[in-house]
């Protein structure tokens, strides 16, 4: 039988907390930011679904949280409960479908934002908020592709078949 | 073969990890540690996050030496102006703290907080726009205490929140949970500087009848015990006058370029 080898989303993941708290945190594109775990989170869930979406939203949202400092709950919640929101949709849209990463990119972004922003003990205005959100979308919608064909191609191969 | 776990099962396991894990980093930061997954975490992460730094400082500095090629001539000449004239008033600041030394010593007063200032270069910054923190590359093997002091140059950064052996988390005075006494130096006037999470600061609880002005020069107050007096935080940009609830509140801009931190001071054993 052929497992999918799943082992490099891990060390995939560590790589994308290093160049966020490094590179990324200087980049503010429009006033947003780019969430490069939580864009490994939607490609990771869309590819294998809810239970490893749930979980690997869980460990990216505790790294965020880590390096944030504070707020690690909230963190640790928003992208588990995106990750396993992102990968019921694994059933329900063609994974082919060319609009399907930037849509639930674009999605991840606002549920993530929408339920730290909720339950996150810090007051965050809500005018901030929406518009960093906002500007937040554009920039993730086109980052997945690079990451969603990085996840695709190297960290989650298509398993070798007998003719392959 | 591994059979999938049941889907309630794995919901309420996740929810615990979740749950233990923030029991631990609270436990841990309120004694001014880490906890050990967080700990373990910097460990792994610090070389990479260090050579990724590196590389980009270079990447940085080779950009601006190529764009500014044409204007370093000038800028050194006016630098060497600056290192004379700079050097001739650390002589005369010398002076001055000699003779305060000598009449404090006369007037018996207590001597102020020492301390040792250690360099530290800054390996990672928070990875969202909803923590204003950075982490530094040293830690208790180095002498950092949890609330230690942190500033470069142009004035305060922040505060050490928590420590691990070798690295500390430090809390940038822009953060909203970030908070210092602070006075105008022209006139003295009191109030406390917090962050907003964006690029200004905010002062308020001034009182309503203070003289503050755009263009003041705000400092430490010097009246908690955490934060010396007379550190630069920064300018006042606006001030905000409330009529109708006579309160008094000013924008500031922060003398310290957050965006461009690589290297920072840390006060330790103050």
């Amino acid at each position: 039988m052929n497992e999918q080898s799943t082992w490099r989303i891990w060390p995939a993941l560590l790589m994308a907390v290093a160049l966020q708290t490094t590179w990324l945190a200087h980049w503010r594109p429009g006033g947003g930011a780019i969430d490069l775990p939580l864009l490994l989170v939607v490609s990771v869930a869309l590819q294998l679904g809810w239970e490893m979406g749930a979980a690997y939203g869980l460990c990216a949202g505790l790294l965020m949280g880590f390096y944030a400092g504070t707020n690690l709950g909230s963190y640790a919640m928003s992208r588990l409960i995106t990750g396993g929101l992102l990968g019921l949709f694994e059933r329900r849209f063609s994974r082919d479908n060319p609009f399907t990463p930037p849509l639930c990119a674009m999605g991840a972004v606002v549920v993530a934002n929408a339920i730290f922003l909720i339950i996150s003990p810090t007051d965050f205005p809500v005018m901030w908020w929406l518009r960093y959100t906002a500007s937040s979308l554009l920039a993730h919608a086109i980052l997945i592709y690079p990451v969603h064909w990085l996840v695709t191609k190297f960290i989650l191969p298509p398993p070798r078949t007998m003719f392959g | 073969m591994l059979r999938r776990p049941a889907p309630l099962f794995l919901v309420i396991f996740l929810l615990i990890i979740a749950a233990v894990a923030v029991g631990w980093q609270r436990s841990a930061h309120s004694n001014g540690g880490v906890s050990a997954p967080e700990g373990i975490v910097y460990v792994v992460l610090r070389p990479v996050q260090y050579t990724l730094s590196t590389v980009g400082d270079w990447f940085s500095d080779l950009g601006r030496t190529m764009f500014r090629r044409g204007g370093t001539v000038e800028e050194n000449e006016r630098l060497r102006g600056e290192v004379a004239n700079l050097r001739g008033q650390t002589q005369r600041l010398l002076r001055y703290r000699r003779e305060n030394e000598e009449l404090r010593r006369l007037l018996g007063l207590k001597p102020p907080a020492g301390g040792t200032n250690v360099a530290a270069d800054v390996v990672s910054l928070a990875a969202t726009p909803y923590a204003r923190r950075v982490t530094l590359n040293i830690g208790t093997r180095q002498g950092v205490r949890s609330k230690d002091v942190v500033f470069v140059a142009q004035g305060l950064v922040g505060q050490v929140v928590a420590v691990s052996p070798f690295t500390s988390s430090v809390v940038l005075l822009t953060d909203r949970e970030s908070g210092v006494g602070a006075m105008s130096t022209r006139t003295m006037a009191k109030g406390w500087v917090n962050g907003t999470g964006a690029r200004t600061l905010q002062m308020s609880f001034l009182d309503y009848n203070s003289d503050i002005r755009e263009g003041d020069l705000i400092v430490t107050s010097g009246l908690s015990e955490i934060f010396p007096r007379g550190l630069i935080i920064g300018r006042v940009l606006r001030v905000d006058r409330n009529k109708s609830y006579s309160r008094l509140s000013a924008e500031i801009d922060p003398a310290v370029p957050f965006d461009q931190l690589s290297a920072v001071f840390v006060r330790t054993g103050a």
